[in-house]
């Protein structure tokens, strides 16, 4: 699956307003000269504002493009032009996103690219809003019979959209590629708040729909038993949270439930098997078009911070699926991110722990070293260090079964409190990445968050890279 | 076998006094300080004996004749404070039966000589054919022969009764049997992985189960006794292979059990065998691999983890295990009561309950206190120290290599509730605190919910390296009267009479006495 012609990748994540903002060569032009960009992952689906969208509002403006907040534009959608005649089979509808008028991202950037010898991959994200026509009936539901603002990835309709995606954007454009980004987490980690960034809702878990449910009777799995588990793993998370101690201890007390519930993680395993499944049908359906274009997928952050979710991702499995994969290794936001998830998992099972612990035995699980304490993390940030063993560790896992790049962070927001990351501090992100033996790099998440220092520091890391290399 | 009787030099009844040393050192000296001060006792207070707790020990057959019967019965009770004695009834095991440990220090009673080329173990009292006749596994042929055709039952009941004493017979499932009995069981033991037979019995044998159900009904029915204690510290496949244990290591003959029955068992919880064969067959490669250092790229915990995630056949046959060791507690006392239902049964919960987190949290102890009239539950803190020190280097050498030991001890430490132990390296040195104690007494009452007496395992001398800590009179008085003060129902002295100092012992009754005059 490995393709030679994909080598050293130095992308960088755009979303169309900054083409439309700041003009589509200038653009073009910055990102090659100033961040040695070979490749660019330009987001043409999305509803989120992590891959689109102008600066997350609130949120310092760069020193560059416009510096007034779209939030009240902003929508999302699909940013190249959709083609009806490839959505037939499925009931989501998905328009033009309307921000920009009749732009068509796609039409617009391929050429001006190609003639700089840029490839275009293009970002697609499972990121939804509820009024897109079609997507109230592919909602997922929740323990408690509630429609969620997620899509079912077990409903027909939402695979199809999928495939026609895929299809539509691989079939219309030129593109060298697509890369799909899905960070939603299943049950077990969403109903403990394992994660770094959301809130701890432990009945809200999803998704009990139909579909979900025929998928899993069809794996064996009991329904009800998988019902009345995650309703008892509420019940303690809720407890929990009240600091409501079980006499055996928090982390017992889950691990009982666990136990006696094993549908729990059969519930979880089924949300990720739906999860993959989209992987491999996007996969496919771009493969069978065009052979060379590439289909690569982002791995999320918590794959870095939770050894429960790393236990779940397979690297070697992962490269079988894809011919690369996006690690995100932000190690600037990574600071509190990690001080969160550590927070999060420390007021539920490990609320017997003192958190400074809780975090020390997780950098070992984890392979950290000599990272910032947990009260010093969200203003230190994560070390380049951090950034070399998880490049190592993923290239090690995937055992040369496809090419794995490195997500840099250039400037992802942070709290205002929280570190913002220098020039020399993105330098050493890059370096350590290429050090470690990354196939490529993507600079993450998206140019309209970044600042031109701190993209010219990774250009001159990426340059220094392909020096080191090629002497 | 020499009947030899031994007491002690009179003491003040409750002066556990840390400074007396003056342990006698051989029979003859014993029998010397008999004639000087035969049991030169204060009489036991009336007020000091409460009604409402058991305070029990737990005695093998060889002290009582090694000592007497009257003269042992006398002193646990004028010593120790005790109502309640368990005898060792059926045990092949070295635990709960016998002289002193061999190669470990004598106590300051009995005779001071190991008894390793006459120990055998086996049933103490009279098995009765008619009780076996229609089962596979005959027990009438496993009378213990130590002691030629003596009966500790028939000895000691009497005796027992004139003092007040209540007594329980002490059943015990053992890791393995002697020679003799292996060939009488051989059809009904354990398979492991790799097909070969194993030691123990297993669970799901029809005749294991039948055999259980006799020894117990023989004994309740032939014996005036006020009940049984069962015994089973046998652990699954998943703990084992994983070493997470005390003291078991990490040996692939103790991934058990495979055999027919148990492979029926699993097919009817619809648990995929092969799947499970594979999957404990990987977990051994992943453990040989750790040991030897051969680092996962995701680290040791993440591939552990990924392993059990991918096959959670893993965990679903590791709790058939339990399953299985749990049916044979609810046949144990259905049989029991089916006798006289006045009879109370009670279970050993073993130490593994107090370090192990995953153990823990198979062991519910509502659940628990259900199926029983009491639950022992084992709270050893000085042979704990040693235990618990082993335990964390155990897993720590695989599951958990990435973490420094010293570190994660403290973690554990923290998911259990125990709080200022002494660190890692100076913990056979320390032993585990009363606080301990009281804290594993506490967990177990809360959790039990006053479903059923909580009777606290109190360590008493029980055998550790020479290196590791000696128990002193005033620890063995501190962890009683913890548990004691945390509202244990009552206290069970462990493990063996025959391994107890004497001062230990005293500790213990005033502790008792103070305890329950609270």
């Amino acid at each position: 699956m490995v393709d030679e012609n994909f080598d050293s990748v130095a992308g960088i994540q755009v979303g169309a307003i900054s083409f439309a903002d700041e003009g589509v060569e200038e653009v073009l032009e910055i990102f090659q000269k100033r961040g040695a960009v070979n490749t660019v992952f330009l987001t043409t689906f999305t509803h989120g504002r992590g891959l689109a969208g102008r600066q997350v509002p609130g949120k310092k403006f760069p020193d560059h493009g416009s510096r007034e907040s779209d939030e009240k534009t902003f929508h999302g959608g699909n940013y190249a032009i959709p083609h009806p005649e490839f959505y037939k089979n499925t009931v989501i509808k998905v328009p033009h996103a309307p921000e920009l008028g009749k732009l068509d991202i796609l039409a617009a950037v391929l050429g001006p690219a190609k003639k700089r010898n840029m490839r275009v991959v293009c970002c697609i994200e499972d990121q939804w809003k509820i009024e897109v026509p079609g997507v109230s009936e592919c909602l997922e539901v929740d323990l408690a019979g509630r429609k969620g603002n997620t899509l079912c990835l077990f409903n027909p309709n939402v695979r199809e959209f999928w495939k026609a995606l895929a299809t539509d954007t691989v079939r219309s454009y030129d593109v060298d590629g697509i890369m799909l980004f899905n960070e939603r987490n299943g049950p077990l980690l969403n109903a403990l708040g394992a994660s770094h960034s959301q809130a701890i809702e432990p009945a809200r878990v999803t998704c009990f729909c139909q579909y979900h449910q025929q998928e899993a009777k069809r794996e064996g799995i009991d329904v009800a038993r998988a019902k009345q588990g995650y309703s008892m793993l509420a019940k303690f998370i809720q407890a929990s949270l009240k600091g409501q101690r079980p006499s055996d201890g928090y982390y017992v007390e889950f691990e009982r439930i666990m136990l006696e519930y094993p549908e729990i993680i059969a519930w979880d395993r089924l949300f990720d098997k739906g999860k993959h499944e989209v992987l491999d049908e996007v996969y496919a359906t771009v493969k069978a078009i065009n052979k060379n274009a590439k289909v690569g997928f982002h791995i999320e952050h918590v794959n870095s911070f939770n050894p429960f979710f790393r236990a779940t991702r397979n690297y070697e499995e992962l490269a079988e699926k894809a011919d690369f994969l996006k690690i995100v290794v932000y190690n600037n936001c990574g600071g509190e991110r990690y001080a969160n998830f550590i927070r999060n998992v420390g007021s539920t099972l490990f609320r017997d722990v003192p958190l400074e612990e809780l975090m020390r035995m997780n950098n070992r699980l984890l392979n950290y070293n000599n990272e910032a304490s947990l009260s010093e993390l969200a203003t230190a940030g994560l070390s380049s260090d951090y950034v070399f063993r998880e490049m190592q560790r993923a290239i090690a896992g995937a055992k040369g079964k496809c090419k794995v790049m490195a997500g840099i962070d250039v400037n992802i927001p942070t709290a205002s409190d929280s570190r913002k990351a220098s020039p020399e501090d993105t330098f050493a992100a890059t370096s350590a990445a290429l050090k470690a033996g990354s196939d490529g790099i993507i600079l993450s998440r998206k140019y309209s968050e970044m600042m031109l220092g701190n993209l010219e520091a990774a250009g001159r890391a990426i340059r220094n890279g392909a020096k080191t290399t090629s002497s | 076998m020499s009947k030899k009787t031994t007491t002690v030099e009179k003491i003040d009844l409750g002066a556990a006094s840390p400074s007396r040393r003056g342990f006698l050192k051989s029979g003859t000296a014993a029998a010397a300080a008999i004639a000087s001060s035969p049991l030169a006792f204060a009489a036991p207070d009336p007020a000091s004996t409460a009604a409402d707790k058991m305070i029990g020990i737990q005695i093998g057959a060889a002290s009582f004749m090694d000592e007497g019967v009257g003269e042992v019965l006398d002193i646990v009770q004028k010593r120790g404070a005790v109502n309640t004695i368990f005898i060792s009834t059926f045990c092949y095991d070295r635990g709960l039966n016998g002289r002193q440990m061999p190669g470990r220090p004598f106590p300051d009673h009995g005779p001071q000589e190991y008894d390793e080329k006459s120990y055998h173990g086996g049933n103490y009292a009279t098995p009765h054919a008619k009780f076996y006749q229609n089962i596979a596994i005959k027990g009438d042929k496993m009378k213990a022969p130590d002691f030629g055709n003596s009966d500790i039952l028939a000895k000691v009941i009497p005796e027992a009764k004139k003092r007040g004493i209540k007594v329980f017979a002490s059943v015990l499932d053992s890791f393995d049997y002697p020679e003799e009995v292996r060939n009488m069981i051989q059809d009904f033991v354990e398979v492991d992985l790799s097909g070969k037979k194993g030691q123990a019995m297993c669970f799901y044998k029809p005749a294991v189960r039948d055999f259980w159900k006799a020894v117990v009904t023989d004994i309740a029915s032939s014996y005036d006794i006020d009940g049984i204690l069962f015994f089973n510290e046998r652990n699954g496949p998943l703990t084992n292979t994983i070493g997470a244990n005390f003291d078991v290591g990490f040996d692939a003959s103790r991934i058990t059990c495979f055999c027919d029955d148990h492979k029926r068992a699993a097919q009817k919880r619809n648990i995929d065998f092969e799947r499970v064969k594979e999957g404990y067959r990987r977990l051994d490669r992943l453990v040989q691999e750790s040991l030897n250092g051969k680092r996962p790229s995701d680290g040791y915990y993440v591939e552990f983890e990924r392993l059990l995630i991918n096959y959670p056949e893993l965990v679903a046959y590791h709790q058939l295990f339990d399953k299985g060791k749990h049916e044979i507690l609810k046949d144990v006392k259905d049989a029991i009561k089916a006798v006289n239902k006045n009879l109370q049964v009670g279970f050993h919960i073993e130490h593994e309950n107090s370090f192990n987190p995953f153990f823990r949290a198979t062991r519910n102890y509502e659940d628990l206190a259900m199926r029983a009239d009491f639950l022992k539950v084992v709270a050893y803190n000085n042979a704990g120290g040693e235990r618990y020190a082993n335990f964390i280097k155990s897993i720590g050498s695989t599951m958990f290599r990435d973490v420094p030991p010293e570190e994660f001890m403290r973690f554990n430490n923290h998911l259990l509730n125990y709080a200022n132990e002494a660190p890692l390296d100076q913990l056979p040195t320390s032993g585990l605190s009363a606080d301990y104690v009281a804290r594993e007494t506490k967990r177990a009452l809360e959790g039990s919910k006053g479903k059923c007496k909580i009777l606290m395992g109190i360590d008493i001398n029980i055998p550790i390296k020479k290196t590791s800590r000696k128990a002193s009179p005033d620890d063995t008085y501190a962890a009683t009267m913890a548990a004691l003060k945390n509202g244990a129902d009552g206290l069970i002295l462990s493990r063996k009479y025959s391994e107890m100092m004497l001062d230990n012992l005293a500790a213990a009754g005033r502790a008792i006495r103070e305890g329950v005059n609270r």
